[in-house]
């Protein structure tokens, strides 16, 4: 019997021996493993068409969209409307003609003016003093 | 993780298939586990993630990624041998108590026993490339050029080892040659053919 016959007929020995099964808890271990990968499976879950997942975006872009549109309309109408009425206050206002309390700058002080007196004022000169520039400042 | 319907369906179909596939493979995939752990009980964890991993990657249980099944398990046995040494050397474990109450490598026919005691011990006695060698080529039939790619390591080098394994194996048995050669011996080719005509047949 040569070297070949003899590898030969180990070979054949080898193979003729079964690997023992292993522990049954081993399977039961795999299977308790996949189970828990089968719990992740979407499997009932029915997926809608292409096109109707599109239209959904879609409709929900264009439902922001007249959203966004909706508010700055409305702040828009507001703005326009705070913008006239500021305007009549100031026709009323310039209407009163003044009359009220200023602030004076030279005097350093409040001071009352009356109905009559109105634009730019000075306080009355000394000698030598150069003329000051009065302005009301106006804090309603 | 999402799966593509192709999987799912896979998946769905082969609830069962993985049982088949499992009782198949297992005890070839521990035997090779053993080679690589320190003890039965690890090498039954290895092939359990193994065998996991496999089949969430290859739901069909497809023959053809049975050699990547056990690169999974050599990669995963020796990420734990590393791990179970730190260990180990951390606590002062000893395996002696453990690997007295080790199971064997073969299942014992009433004329197999020896036999199988025998080439368990001589396995043993192999350094671990060459065992590796062995297993995969012998119980795990994985051609020469399939283990190389599992190993790493090149088809001449695989195809080294198992000639060395085999003269090792050969001269370890050889005391015991005329035994073997009995009637025991001439029943296990037997069976051995019987096995590789099934093997071929499917």
């Amino acid at each position: 019997m040569n070297m070949n016959d003899d590898t030969e007929s180990l070979e054949g020995l080898l193979r003729g021996l079964r690997p023992a099964a292993p522990n049954p808890e081993l399977r039961e271990r795999v299977a308790a493993d996949l189970k828990l990968d089968e719990a992740w499976l979407p499997r009932q879950v029915r997926k809608a068409p292409r096109w109707v997942v599109a239209a959904g975006w879609a409709g929900l872009g264009a439902a922001a969209a007249v959203a966004v549109m909706g508010l700055v309309m409305r702040d828009f109408a507001a703005i326009k409307t705070s913008s006239s009425q500021l305007a009549e206050q100031r026709a009323k206002s310039n209407e009163q003609s003044g009359a009220g309390k200023y602030w004076s700058a030279t005097e350093g002080a409040w001071v009352e003016v009356g109905k009559d007196e109105q634009g730019a004022r000075t306080k009355p000169q000394e000698a030598g003093e150069k003329p000051k520039a009065v302005l009301p400042v106006n804090f309603q | 993780m999402t799966l593509d319907n192709q999987t799912e369906i896979k998946m769905a179909t082969s609830d069962s298939n993985w049982e088949k596939c499992f009782a198949e493979l297992a005890p070839r995939l521990v035997l090779y586990a053993r080679q690589l752990t320190p003890n039965a009980t690890d090498a039954e964890d290895v092939v359990q993630m193994a065998f996991v991993r496999w089949w969430r990657r290859f739901p069909n249980g497809d023959r053809d990624h049975v050699p990547l099944l056990y690169a999974a398990v050599r990669t995963i046995a020796l990420d734990l041998r590393r791990s179970s040494m730190r260990r180990s050397k951390r606590e002062n474990v000893s395996y002696l108590a453990e690997e007295a109450r080790e199971p064997g490598y073969f299942e014992l026919g009433p004329e197999q026993n020896d036999l199988a005691k025998i080439v368990e011990k001589s396995l043993e006695g192999l350094p671990e490339e060459q065992r590796e060698a062995v297993t995969l080529h012998v119980w795990g039939g994985l051609t020469f050029a399939q283990i190389a790619e599992a190993t790493g390591a090149s088809i001449n080098t695989i195809a080294a080892r198992y000639r060395y394994a085999l003269k090792a194996l050969l001269r370890k048995l050889e005391p015991m040659r005329e035994e073997l050669m009995e009637p025991a011996a001439r029943m296990t080719l037997a069976a051995t053919a019987k096995t590789n005509a099934f093997y071929e047949h499917e």
